[in-house]
């Protein structure tokens, strides 16, 4: 064949090599204007100013312990997706799925009333290589780094502030499962199980074409507050997320909870380092906790509660309300017992503080896989020895249950309505 | 496709660490477009060099729209082009007049990289009146549609499908012995 017949593909095959001294001077460039452009970053004021009115420590380590559940959800699947707009919805698990690492913001704002309201603004750093990594800021002081590894089964909360750090015990299955589903994935999930689902206008995002969808269902982030909606954002261009927003109630309604997911910087380039939670030397432990959502977490979770609040126990198990009436109930035994609210909190009471979350874990995963789950902490106290404070099945026709008294007993479907009638008709 | 829309996501963003990605993965087609053009390999680098220099210096509101692989070509080809245009200048002869570049397709460095065959086409395009060649090699070599080109040289798309025609017809020729 001559050069002439086929010119085209001869023009394809050529093909030079860029020299090893053209990449030292892009990459040296891109260095030098990244170290240009990160100096000139650290002289101008942040975007997000905290604001806080929250002033004592208590609530502060509360406010940091709170959410470290927000990154451990897990949600079931249904393939339900909206159809027939710019995004392909199909496509946006699927793209998410395919990401092994990215850095996002999470800002968590909780309201208990007027002029009460408690910011947290927070970066995670995810990799299903090596792990979650949550940085989180309170007004703009750094409250807390929580390292949660891809393998292990302990994760550590560093509170600098307190030079202090908190153990957390999940099991090796919880850690697996971090691991292999990553929650991000778990959140945009949970956006769409649902068949009620609303589309929404298309707008644009820093000049990002997007569209959404609102989901307002009882069982939308179950295990975060009694009753939430939720509106997912994804550009048209590449059927990622660009922004998530959760807004919910709890404890009633005297609770209202706001969490801003954005600034996603997919596929970043993480190292194992980043996970690394190197504990400095004079740090000292602030709490040992098992997080792991076994029956006897549960119960040392729930037992530990009740020995701050005189035997009362959390009204519901979504995280927002045991989280809000702990930190009341702390205060009001502080002021009781005639101690500061600065004093700070001992190992044993922050312990209990942080075990309670066990017990929302717990009670997510029954909700998340339809365990029949019924908890009556808003009328069970640790007096009613002989009362249904929670039960959940167990096999196709037996329930466990927890009584008041934190005793178990598993009963068939039967027995358990005997049971169960005095609380329902109270 | 997917990391590309990455790619363009993430410098959308702001993210200026993600360029040492997008050179990766595109300097060697980079490289080899601007030395076809220029016929220079060391000219071609530094074409590559200031297209990625400019991408660093480019504000966070810059956009990126099409495909990664056009653009970039598409820069390459703009700084070739005022390259090429500078060099002639320097010499005195304005582009539309000028003869075919001088190959340089006969030094050792091309004949390591390119074989016989390739080395031939090299020279061959080395001869084309710069508008054709580069009208050939964005077609070809980079995949761009002719409505994109004519955008670029700033003509129409008939005087692109024009240029393409007569830059096939005089390799051909040229590789067939009939030019010298």
């Amino acid at each position: 064949m001559r050069p002439s017949d086929n010119i085209n593909e001869l023009i394809k095959k050529l093909q030079l090599k860029a020299s090893a001294e053209l990449d030292k001077r892009v990459h040296d460039d891109i260095s030098a204007a990244l170290t240009k452009s990160e100096k000139t970053k650290s002289v101008q004021p942040e975007p997000n100013i905290w604001r806080t009115i929250m002033k004592s420590k208590i609530p502060k380590l509360a406010a940091a312990a709170v959410i470290i559940i927000a990154v451990l959800i897990g949600l079931n699947v249904i393939d339900v997706f909206p159809n027939g707009s710019g995004v392909a919805w199909g496509e946006v698990l699927n793209n998410v799925q395919k990401i092994k690492s990215c850095i996002h913001r999470m800002r968590l704002t909780v309201t208990t009333g007027p002029e009460k309201t408690q910011d947290i603004n927070s970066t995670l750093y995810r990799s299903t290589e090596y792990g979650i990594r949550r940085d989180s800021y309170f007004k703009d002081e750094l409250i807390s780094k929580l390292y949660i590894p891809a393998e292990g089964n302990t994760g550590v909360e560093l509170v600098p502030s307190e030079k202090k750090y908190v153990e957390a015990v999940f099991t090796d299955e919880q850690i697996k499962e971090i691991a292999q589903k990553n929650d991000l994935k778990e959140l945009v999930k949970e956006f769409m199980r649902y068949n009620n689902y609303t589309k929404l206008d298309s707008k644009t995002i820093d000049g990002i074409e997007v569209e959404g969808i609102e989901v307002d269902n009882e069982q939308f982030g179950a295990a975060l507050f009694e009753r939430g909606k939720g509106r997912l954002w994804v550009a048209v261009e590449t059927d990622l997320p660009v922004l998530m927003e959760l807004e919910g109630v709890s404890a009633g309604g005297s609770v209202q909870i706001n969490m801003v997911v954005d600034e996603f910087d997919w596929n970043a380039n993480l190292q194992a380092s980043d996970f690394e939670p190197n504990i400095p030397s004079d740090y000292t432990v602030m709490a040992k906790v098992d997080l792991s959502g076994s029956v006897e977490a549960v119960i040392k979770g729930l037992r530990g509660f009740t020995q701050i609040t005189a035997g009362q126990y959390p009204s519901n198990l979504d995280i927002m309300t045991t989280s809000q009436e702990i930190r009341e109930a702390f205060i009001a035994l502080r002021k009781k017992q005639g101690r500061s609210l600065d004093e700070k909190p001992t190992k044993e009471e922050m312990e209990n503080i942080l075990s309670i979350q066990g017990a929302c874990m717990f009670y997510g995963k029954l909700v998340k896989e339809n365990k029949d789950v019924a908890y009556y902490g808003d009328k069970v106290t640790a007096q009613d020895v002989d009362k249904v404070l929670m039960r959940w099945k167990i096999s196709d026709n037996e329930y466990r249950i927890i009584f008041g008294d934190l005793s178990t007993l598993d009963v068939s479907a039967e027995k358990l309505a005997e049971l169960e009638k005095p609380v329902l008709e109270q | 496709m997917l990391e590309d829309k990455l790619l363009i996501w993430k410098f959308n963003r702001g993210n200026r660490n993600v360029l040492r990605g997008i050179y990766e993965k595109y300097k060697d087609d980079l490289v080899t477009l601007a030395a076809a053009l220029l016929n220079d390999v060391s000219s071609a680098e530094d074409v590559v060099h200031d297209v990625f220099v400019s991408f660093v210096e480019s504000s966070r509101k810059f956009r990126l729209t099409g495909t990664l692989k056009g653009y970039l070509a598409t820069c390459v080809a703009n700084n070739a082009r005022n390259k090429n245009k500078a060099r002639r200048t320097h010499r005195g002869i304005a582009l539309d007049q000028a003869s075919p570049a001088q190959m340089d397709s006969n030094s050792p460095e091309f004949h390591a990289i390119f074989g016989e065959e390739l080395r031939q086409l090299s020279r061959a395009l080395g001869q084309l009146p710069y508008e054709q060649r580069e009208v050939l090699l964005l077609h070809t070599y980079n995949g761009m549609k002719f409505k994109a080109i004519a955008r670029q040289q700033s003509v129409s798309i008939n005087t692109v499908q024009g240029r393409y025609r007569y830059a096939l017809d005089k390799l051909r020729s040229m590789l067939n012995g009939e030019i010298k």
